[in-house]
């Protein structure tokens, strides 16, 4: 359970990065988090992983606050950054998946078990001693969520997981993502191109500067994303039912 | 789908990389020492050896040559600054500047040491992960009282895995300016300001959001370091360096 109570947050700049943020996501969820650029959708998934505190408020998750402990939050939090080159870090695929659980401290065989499982799931065991940066954009996001997955957390955010994608990269990436929905995993995936994932969400927060706008079921939100800089998708639109981008 | 640097580690099983990562600093310390004092004679066999070494890797020739080339302005500085401040038998005068055959010679001399230990050290940093050399360095420096191994360790490795990450930002901003005639510009203040300004800028937010990366990932003191095993070839490996250095001193 992720749970949120008057989170505030500002930059240094004084930019406001968050204002007055409350919501509740119960175990097991798939949310989207919508709003323009610049609506404080990555401050709020940075907030998640305890890589910011909030200045004003508490963030917790299963009861563990990031200000009180923001190593334990990030066992439980995994994040897949916005700009997969930025969250590469190893030299080899299986050294990038390997970072993670090297963090928690896990022997050696264990952390070789998990590599293997983590590649397994993302398809890309038969490029573990590939050099990452040469992977393509969508086998770069796959070993991101595989760096994820190896840590095993139950908790999963993605900042705009499908941008810069082909249409194979994003659904490469939509099966993961659902693969994890099916696992009982907590999914909150940040986008403003809602299209490719509304057939699968539970329940939408609209961001608008930092404020949490409104939060709901998508037959409720949809209709007025485009007031916050969010193009309603097409099926909404023309009142059609909701269709996968994996059919 | 591009190749951003190949500055780094390479996986491989050749010899090299199968050696545990102690005995390799080791021995890169005993090479470098041997390349040092050896005379012209036996650098060439040395040489010789380096360029077996790295064929043995199995690595392309191309990764030795860009890295090289990467030095070229640093090696024409040495050998200028040789070449121009040694005495002897004027090969070339040019109003005061004068060469001398002595400061060919040892302006050659010093940058053909200076490449050799540049391959050394490329067979070291393309044979191993930077979490091992990290390790290793640690390992080495922990018994010396009051040398700081853990923080020594962690600058050596954040090094090896930054400097991949500066040549890809320097190749990002030329590309940049490439692409609208920038670097055409001859005045080097503008140049400076085009070209140094936006790389440092794009440095600091990479190794911003490297670090940021890092740190989402749990990342901290205490990790499950690589596990080192010393086998009879690390013995091997390190005698064949300990013999060359103990040549290089008597020959």
């Amino acid at each position: 359970m992720i749970l949120l109570e008057q989170v505030g947050f500002t930059y240094a700049d004084g930019a406001v990065g968050l204002q007055d943020v409350s919501f509740a996501v119960p175990a097991g969820e798939l949310v989207v988090v919508a709003g323009a650029n610049g609506s404080g959708k990555t401050t709020l998934l940075k907030h998640l992983n305890g890589l910011l505190l909030p200045q004003q408020g508490r963030v917790a998750v299963d009861n563990v606050c990031t200000r009180d402990d923001p190593h334990g939050v990030r066992r439980r939090v995994g994040m897949v950054f916005q700009h997969a080159d930025a969250q590469i870090v190893g030299e080899t695929v299986a050294d990038d998946v390997a970072f993670g659980p090297e963090n928690l401290l896990l022997s050696r065989p264990e952390i070789e078990a998990r590599v293997a499982d983590a590649l397994d799931a993302v398809g890309l065991s038969h490029k573990k001693h590939q050099r990452p940066h040469l992977l393509s954009g969508g086998e770069k996001r796959r070993l991101t969520i595989a760096g994820i997955l190896a840590m095993r957390p139950p908790v999963v955010v993605f900042d705009e997981p499908f941008s810069s994608l082909d249409l194979f990269g994003v659904q490469q990436v939509l099966r993961q993502i659902l693969a994890l929905k099916k696992t009982g995993h907590t999914l909150l995936v940040s986008t403003h191109d809602l299209d490719k994932i509304i057939a699968h969400v539970d329940r939408i927060l609209l961001l608008h500067e930092g404020r949490l706008v409104r939060a709901g079921q998508p037959d409720d939100i949809l209709p007025i994303v485009e007031q916050y800089g969010v193009r309603e998708p097409d099926v909404s639109r023309l009142g059609m039912t909701m269709r996968s981008w994996l059919n | 789908m591009a190749e951003l640097s190949t500055f780094g580690f390479h996986y491989g099983k050749s010899f090299v990389h199968r050696l545990d990562v102690r005995f390799k600093l080791i021995c890169l310390v005993l090479l470098t020492s041997a390349v040092m004092v050896a005379t012209p004679t036996a650098m060439m066999p040395m040489s010789l050896g380096g360029i077996l070494l790295w064929i043995s890797l199995r690595l392309p020739l191309r990764i030795l040559g860009r890295e090289m080339l990467a030095f070229l302005f640093f090696l024409l500085l040495v050998f200028s600054m040789r070449a121009l401040s040694t005495p002897g038998d004027i090969w070339l005068s040019w109003g005061p500047l004068t060469i001398a055959h002595e400061g060919l010679q040892a302006g050659g001399q010093v940058v053909w040491r200076l490449l050799m230990i540049l391959m050394l050290g490329l067979v070291l940093i393309t044979t191993t992960r930077p979490s091992e050399l990290k390790a290793a360095v640690y390992w080495l420096l922990r018994p010396i009282p009051f040398v700081p191994a853990h923080k020594a360790a962690t600058m050596v490795g954040l090094m090896v895995r930054f400097i991949p990450v500066l040549h890809q930002q320097m190749r990002e901003t030329r590309s940049a300016l490439d692409a609208r005639a920038g670097l055409r510009r001859r005045r080097s203040w503008r140049r400076l300001r085009y070209f140094m300004l936006p790389t440092l800028r794009r440095i600091v937010l990479a190794a911003d959001q490297l670090s940021l990366s890092m740190m989402a990932r749990g990342y901290g003191d205490k990790r499950t370091e690589p596990a080192f095993g010393a086998r009879p070839a690390d013995g091997l490996a390190l005698l064949v360096a300990g013999v060359v250095l103990t040549l290089t001193l008597v020959v």
